[in-house]
């Protein structure tokens, strides 16, 4: 099935390439968890990473039980401070 | 050492200027800056007094690691009851003028009374005096900066003025210094002008010792060498704090058309990207470069070239074209917040809030209220002087902006801040503040925890008096928000007092180790986070006596009654009902937030 990915404040990488909107069309298996997502994208392991599903918040305890559907956004984000 | 051990106590009213010796014992518990001004500020003036009055006081401070080598250590704040707010106001500044005053060697200066013409203070080391300013009343602070180290013929005095907004009494008015850095909130800068004060010129020469030099220089130069390598301060050095826009709009806690929405659909045309590209018109993208404060690291300034074509400047040749960029909280207030996606007059609505003395914050967020009235049909074009404010202009954002800078037309309106204005409008709801002061750029109903630092802020609105952020962009539910933002609040207390800005990432424990390489005296970790939460109750009791109460602890109603209405709060509000009472109670404070006397008398408090 396929997702959307999106990086906010995050290089995404280089071996994925990002259409001009900014998202990424990405084909995964069925019933893969945001857990899954994120260890496949291996992504640099000395930052804090954050996601959001669609509109919804997934905090990084629970993302191995948030089973992603057909056409799912995910966005990863970086938590920044304030200035 | 750390601290120079001097007070200069300026009355205004008879023209006097005292040297005296600091309170030792009060700079050991409240350490120096937010903490150490506060405490005077509580023990020589009455917080009920008028923060316009002369009765106000207004004390500028330096911390014991100002003027040190310890990266960001430059900092320095002003203290005294706030225009905007009428509570305890203390705005902190980046820059070269608060290393420059500890280097001429005072802690503090302490300015009383009023003067009956305009003055300005010149502090060279030890010879201090009162001079007419008469020349540069109603110049902006662009002007007098220049004209002051011309007029003393020394470019290394550092300056720290008021525009024509201190003196017009915009309620949001700032303290500039080094052209583009402010002690930007709470209206500091429309207590400086009602004083009749112009500006403080410093130039210093005698330095700043260290208690134990050579441990101050090892824990100072690790810490440094942690921070040069950390990513978040390469990001901060090359892209400021703007990335902020992307990640606040993703989630959905960007407030956008005064907070009626919670993201931009104009992203694109006001965030990093925006800045970073290559117009057409000159081939020159709106970011020029980068610019650090005084022994900073980091280097988060923006330095912005506006197009020379736009509308704003088109017909203004001799306008200074370079100035201090959009960083995330005015690149939120003058871009979303007013629904405005140009970002060139965004840029020039920052510049003229720098040339004037005002607070960019206040200004965006007061000008989408009145927005939101003039949308709702309560003001007209005939309260606007023909001006059509509606969320999206740029022509209103440009107009609004040199109106309000300088006093003029519908800009005094603007200039009472947004509570004032929607109260004389008879829509009090339309005010997007917190004690008075304009929210900045995080909506609380997707980031709770923001929600009640706001509301608990004892300055009003502010989103550096707590630091919930991580937690916040995890999870937007309530529990255990209430451990973290008091906790944050404690440690930032410290930043604060100490002379350091917050964007390093210090943890308790190098500022331990910093602040006793600097200073004789107990400051480990467990001491500081006692000293913080010191600090936080000393402003609580100031806003108590200067009567605010429980009632003010809130946030605007729209975020308590009208749900988000997209993004990771989509259908919440804020739910301060179920954090306040655990705040309260992890502060040691009653059911209607006044600190108990066991509290009190823990913290060394009670008389």
């Amino acid at each position: 099935m396929k997702i959307r990915l999106r990086f906010i404040v995050v290089d995404a990488p280089d071996s994925l390439l990002m259409g001009p909107d900014g998202n990424l069309e990405m084909e995964i298996p069925v019933a893969q968890t945001v857990d899954m997502v994120m260890e496949s994208l291996a992504l640099p392991g000395d930052a804090a990473y954050l996601t959001l599903v669609n509109e919804e918040s997934i905090p990084v305890a629970q993302r191995n039980g948030r089973h992603l559907q057909e056409d799912d956004l995910l966005t990863v984000f970086t938590p920044l401070k304030g200035g | 050492m750390g601290w120079q051990g001097k007070v200069l106590r300026v009355n205004l009213t008879d023209r006097t200027c005292t040297g005296e010796d600091l309170k030792m014992d009060w700079a050991r518990q409240f350490l120096g800056q937010r903490g150490l001004g506060t405490k005077y500020m509580m023990a020589e003036s009455d917080p009920a007094a008028d923060p316009l009055s002369p009765e106000n006081k207004l004390i500028f401070a330096t911390g014991p690691l100002t003027g040190t080598s310890a990266t960001t250590g430059g900092r320095y704040s002003v203290i005294t009851k706030g225009a905007l707010t009428g509570a305890i106001a203390c705005s902190n500044s980046g820059g070269y003028f608060g290393a420059e005053l500890k280097y001429a060697g005072w802690d503090l200066i302490i300015f009383e009374g009023r003067s009956e013409t305009p003055v300005y203070l010149l502090v060279l080391d030890d010879h201090v005096e009162l001079l007419d300013a008469s020349e540069y009343w109603g110049k902006s602070v662009w002007e007098v900066e220049p004209a002051l180290k011309a007029k003393h013929q020394d470019s290394l005095i550092r300056v720290a003025s008021i525009g024509h907004a201190g003196e017009a009494g915009v309620r949001y008015a700032c303290i500039v210094n080094d052209l583009d850095r402010a002690a930007g909130r709470s209206g500091v800068g429309a207590v400086m002008g009602a004083k009749n004060l112009k500006a403080v010129a410093v130039r210093g020469t005698v330095g700043v010792k260290v208690y134990d030099p050579t441990a101050f220089l090892s824990e100072a130069t690790t810490i440094n060498q942690r921070i040069v390598g950390s990513k978040s301060r390469k990001r901060l050095e090359q892209s400021g704090t703007m990335p902020m826009m992307d990640v606040t709009n993703a989630y959905g806690s960007l407030p956008t058309r005064n907070n009626r929405e919670v993201q931009f659909d104009g992203i694109d045309t006001v965030n990093v990207h925006a800045m970073k590209a290559i117009r057409r018109t000159d081939s020159k993208p709106n970011l020029k470069t980068n610019k650090a404060c005084f022994a900073c690291s980091v280097g988060c300034g923006r330095v912005a070239e506006l197009d020379p074509t736009h509308f704003s400047i088109a017909d203004k040749k001799d306008y200074p074209r370079i100035s201090g960029g959009l960083e995330y909280e005015s690149g939120y207030s003058l871009g979303a917040m007013v629904g405005v996606t140009d970002i060139e007059a965004a840029t020039y609505a920052n510049f003229v809030c720098n040339e004037h003395g005002m607070d960019p914050i206040s200004f965006g967020a007061t000008l989408s209220a009145a927005m939101e009235l003039f949308e709702t049909g309560v003001i007209s074009e005939e309260q606007t002087g023909g001006i059509k404010l509606n969320f999206g202009s740029a022509e209103a954002l440009v107009k609004m902006v040199e109106l309000t800078g300088t006093g003029e037309g519908f800009g005094v309106e603007l200039g009472l801040g947004s509570r004032l204005l929607c109260e004389k409008y008879g829509h009090p709801e339309f005010s997007m503040t917190v004690k008075g002061q304009e929210i900045p750029g995080y909506d609380g109903r997707a980031m709770q925890g923001m929600a009640l630092a706001y509301a608990t802020s004892n300055r009003g609105a502010c989103h550096l008096r707590a630091d919930p952020y991580s937690d916040d962009f995890e999870r937007v539910e309530t529990s255990g928000k209430a451990k973290i933002v008091a906790e944050s609040q404690n440690e930032n207390s410290i930043i604060d007092s100490a002379g350091l800005c917050a964007f390093p990432g210090y943890s308790l424990e190098d500022l331990s180790s910093l602040v006793s390489g600097a200073c004789d005296g107990d400051f480990s970790v467990e001491s500081l986070t006692v000293m913080g939460e010191r600090i936080w109750n000393l402003e609580r009791q100031f806003n108590l006596a200067a009567g605010l109460s429980m009632k003010d602890d809130t946030v605007p109603v729209r975020m308590l009654t009208e749900p988000a209405k997209s993004g990771a709060g989509k259908g919440r509000v804020v739910e301060l009902d179920k954090m306040l009472p655990e705040y309260y109670s992890l502060r040691g404070w009653d059911e209607v937030g006044v600190p108990s006397g066991t509290t009190l008398n823990r913290l060394g408090l009670a008389d």
